[in-house]
């Protein structure tokens, strides 16, 4: 084995402790240090629409127990954030002014919020909900009868609205979306009706196709304008319009960077040394796309991979691909890959009951899949699609029995049996 | 040629456990008859949600069950939020429902359709083995889904792998993984004996760093039982415990080294023996010995217009070793290693005479397969009856692994180059001298039968 090595981590996330399970498989006794913005103990801020909606309560998220870290072997800086990095010396200034010498570097760092440019910013606060600071402030900020408008109706937006339902069933909610449906992206236009109509009934009314310009102030509530001339009054507005990465302590440190750091397909970064993973880091999909994917599943595969390789194994990062998976009031909606037909590429769709199905093909193969109200499973119809299993000769099983036949597909391709 | 000891273990700065082998769910790939609901049902009485998938789809004629393979890095455990999914030193990974959200994330995140979101009680569920008595495998009365407990065999090889870092044999050797087995099964407290041949390079780590870091002596093809009795005897005279334990190929053992071997017997030596057969000499470049198998292409057997691979049939050298009425005598194969490790364990109880052990390692290179075909070679060489696995004490025989309804030879020919050329009636010739072998093993343990130790009939 190698002389030891020393890892730093930057972050202490989904990321960062997959790569540091990845780093232990060969490398028992390096060095390992995991760095975090904040006081608490690792947590991921998918559970934040879960805590706010009371599901389950802070003595229950942490991503590890306490002993985890030294069982193995790592040193977790908590509080202590990164403030610029030199990468040709390999060092690593902290907040507070140490700094810190290594072999290996993660940067897995997560997002941040995109705060919307709005006409006269100052009138009123507007809220973020990306991290646990911003939770403890809505938690205390909604009431019974609250009148809330979420500005933005992405998988944040709606995570957010759903948990304030579940919460105050009282409370009068207003989602302001660009797009002229909800969750743009993982959803086609008539799946995407359908889960309006459900978030309708239990109250959340929808202003879709229409932007929040201006931010004004009324009898002590906030008073957006939109862009269709409308305005929502609410006593709180949360901004959820998307994250971007969290790199602003890069500044300078010569890494290449367009709207993430640009890593390649073993989540390495324009430096030697230095790789990037999670949130924080633009690579490549599935289907060469490079760009940037903000879900768990692609920053626990990334940062399995970067952890692989900071470890001296060679091993490349399958590419993400767009997978989404919501249980919104007992109903499940899960969806994979392309949501549209482009091309030469054929939609097929089924509804029956409460259930409806949709699958795009290319050819013989699966390109995306959605699925509403019926059990599917979101990582089998991934790796259909990545793996390009041909599926054309089972599409009417696959709509009538999407979980059954999914996983009969892909255990099938796997033990290359026919 | 002296006693050597091992590289002390500071050599390696760091070692990482071996994974550990864990008690498994195993269920036949599609094989459930139809409509069969039994696991999913009893799953769902046990745990409120069933944790296994019935893939019973009438539409495509195919009946299966699919359960979570308890992953060794988990790709569920880390795409939790909630740090609710453990894989804990057991092996099993483990979902806490009362930390689960119902995110999604890690049925995003496996491909194995082991774990599901369910919309209704809003939370993830996967299989957790039920403590070790699976509620769907005591329910399966088809045997096509069950319990098969492997960390018996992981107490059985409690002892450290025996080798320090890299080893310089060919990647997916079975003779390597012969050896690791047989010495976590023995111990330290051994002195190995090697000859010419591929696992010397193991045991006395030739022209390469690693080796194994048991004391271990090289001899001469010709005579290891031989130095074994000089050393053994030497060691009971000191009053050691210490065994005289030797790993050698079948060219050593069949045809170069045999009368000193059957000499050791028949004095009733008190050493252990295990021949690793991979059926020819192997590290020469792949020529015929004594145990080929008939009809196999080697360099010295070629095919060709007038002959097509060994003519003879092999000698069975383990029934020539019972027959000498040894202490004990085993076949064994790296496929089933715990009837090996069970089968050393009772070599080395037998302190009052020679333990022969004659190990089925099948060299992928040799034979002419794939680098990962070694063990299922073996496998399928005794799911054929190609390789019987029996055990005699004092010649008293039992087979140890009967098989009663044995797969068409073709599913083990058509694993290796080295059977390729054999036509139907090349198989069937070949057929015929597999089942003259496995039935005189048969009427071996009728005639003879398998006696406990103590009870009549020892020496
Ligand atoms: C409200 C919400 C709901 C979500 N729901 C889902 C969902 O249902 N399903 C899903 O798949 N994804 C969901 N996501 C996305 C998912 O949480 C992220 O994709 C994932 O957490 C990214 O993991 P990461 O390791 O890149 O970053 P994070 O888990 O965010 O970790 C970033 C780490 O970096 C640390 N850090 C940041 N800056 C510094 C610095 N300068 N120095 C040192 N440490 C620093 C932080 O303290 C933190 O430990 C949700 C996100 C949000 C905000
Ligand atoms: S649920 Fe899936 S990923 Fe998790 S251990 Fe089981 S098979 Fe592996």
């Amino acid at each position: 084995m190698a002389a030891t090595l020393r890892h730093v981590i930057i972050g202490a996330g989904t990321a960062a402790l997959a790569a540091v399970e990845a780093i232990r498989v060969g490398r028992p006794a390096d060095p390992i240090t995991l760095l975090s913005a904040e006081p608490e103990a690792p947590y991921s801020p998918t559970v934040l629409p879960h805590l706010l909606a009371g599901r389950i309560d802070e003595s229950r998220i942490a991503l590890r127990p306490a002993a985890f870290f030294g069982t193995r072997g790592c040193r977790l800086l908590a509080g202590t954030p990164a403030v610029a990095l030199c990468a040709d010396r390999r060092v690593l200034r902290l907040a507070g002014g140490g700094e810190l010498e290594f072999d290996r570097l993660l940067v897995a760092s997560g997002s941040e919020p995109i705060v919307p440019a709005l006409d006269n910013p100052d009138a009123v606060p507007v809220h973020t909900f990306t991290r646990l600071a911003d939770l403890r402030v809505l938690r205390a900020a909604l009431g019974g009868t609250s009148r809330v408008a979420v500005l933005g109706a992405g998988l944040i937006g709606m995570e957010l609205a759903e948990a304030i339902v579940h919460r105050w069933p009282g409370a009068r909610i207003t989602v302001v979306e660009q797009e002229r449906q909800v969750l743009p992206r993982a959803f086609c236009r008539e799946d995407a009706r359908a889960v309006e109509d459900l978030f309708e009934s239990q109250g959340v009314g929808f202003r879709l196709g229409c932007r929040a310009v201006a931010l004004g102030r009324r009898d002590g509530a906030a008073l957006l304008t939109l862009s269709d001339g409308g305005c929502v009054e609410a006593d709180l507005v949360v901004a959820c319009v998307g994250v971007k990465p969290r790199l602003g302590f890069l500044a300078g440190a010569g890494l290449a960077v367009r709207r993430g750091i640009v890593v390649d397909r073993r989540m390495a970064t324009s430096a030697a040394g230095i790789h990037a993973a999670g949130d924080v880091a633009e690579g490549p999909g599935a289907d060469g796309t490079i760009g940037c994917h903000a879900v768990l599943p692609t920053a626990a595969g990334q940062g399995r991979v970067a952890g692989a390789n900071m470890a001296g194994r060679a091993v490349e990062h399958e590419g993400w691909l767009p997978a989404n998976v919501f249980s919104f009031f007992g109903r499940l909606l899960v969806s994979a890959g392309a949501t549209e037909a482009v091309g030469r590429q054929t939609r097929l769709g089924q509804a029956s009951g409460a259930g409806r199905g949709r699958l795009v093909l290319d050819g013989d193969r699966l390109v995306g899949a959605s699925f509403a109200g019926m059990p599917a499973d979101p990582g089998a119809l991934c790796w259909l699609i990545r793996e390009r299993v041909p599926v054309r000769a089972q599409a009417e099983l696959l709509l009538s029995r999407p979980l059954e036949a999914a996983r009969w597909l892909c255990a099938r391709a796997q033990r290359g049996t026919a | 040629m002296a006693l050597r000891p091992g590289p002390a273990g500071d050599r390696v700065t760091a070692v990482t456990a071996p994974p550990a082998l864990r008690d498994t769910l195993c269920i036949e790939w599609g094989a459930c008859p139809p409509g069969c609901r039994d696991c999913v049902e009893a799953c769902a009485l046990a745990r409120g949600v069933a944790r296994v998938t019935a893939l019973d789809l009438a539409e495509v004629s195919f009946h299966g069950a699919l359960t979570c393979g308890q992953c060794g890095e988990p790709a569920c455990r880390d795409a939790c939020p909630t740090g609710a999914i453990v894989r804990e030193e057991s092996g099993v990974v483990r979902l806490d429902q009362e930390r689960c959200v119902g995110c999604g994330a890690c049925a995003g995140a496996c491909a194995w359709g082991g774990i599901t979101l369910d919309a209704v009680t809003g939370r993830a569920s996967k299989c957790d083995t039920c403590g070790g008595r699976p509620a769907c495998a005591l329910a399966c009365t088809t045997g096509r889904l069950r319990w098969v407990e492997t960390s018996a065999l992981a107490r059985r090889l409690g002892h450290p792998d025996p080798f320090t870092q890299g080893v310089s044999l060919c990647p997916g050797c079975a003779a390597e993984l012969g050896f690791r087995t047989a010495f976590r099964a023995i111990g330290p407290d051994a002195v190995v004996f090697a000859a010419p041949g591929c696992a010397c390079m193991l045991a006395c780590g030739l022209g390469t760093a690693a080796t194994t870091r048991l004391p271990s002596v090289m001899s001469l093809m010709t005579n290891v039982p031989s130095l074994m009795t000089g050393v053994a005897r030497q060691l009971r005279r000191s009053g050691a415990r210490t065994r005289a334990v030797a790993f050698v190929g079948d060219g050593t053992t069949a045809d170069v080294g045999f009368q000193p071997l059957s000499g050791a017997a028949e004095r009733g030596e008190p050493i252990v023996y295990i021949c690793y057969d991979n059926e020819g000499y192997m590290n020469t470049g792949a020529q015929r010995s004594s145990t080929t198998l008939q009809g196999a292409r080697t360099m010295t057997t070629p095919v060709g217009p007038g002959q097509a691979g060994k003519r003879q049939v092999p000698k069975d050298v383990a029934v020539l070793m019972a027959m000498h009425g040894a202490a004990y005598v085993a076949t064994a194969s790296v496929s089933h290693p715990e009837d090996f490790a069970a089968k050393l364990e009772r070599a080395l109880a037998a302190e009052d005479g020679l333990a022969y052990i004659h190990l089925y390692a099948p060299c992928h290179v040799g034979w002419q397969a794939p680098m990962d075909a070694a063990v299922e070679i073996a496998r399928m060489a005794v799911l054929t009856r190609v390789f019987p696995l029996w055990e005699a004490r004092r010649g008293r025989f039992r087979l140890t692994h009967p098989i009663a309804h044995p797969r068409p030879l073709g599913d083990f020919a058509g694993l290796m180059g080295r059977l390729r050329h054999l036509d139907e009636d090349g198989l069937r010739a070949l057929g015929r001298a597999v089942e003259e072998r496995y039935r005189r093993v048969e009427a071996l343990c009728a005639a003879l039968p398998w006696q406990e130790p103590g009870a009549a009939g020892g020496r």
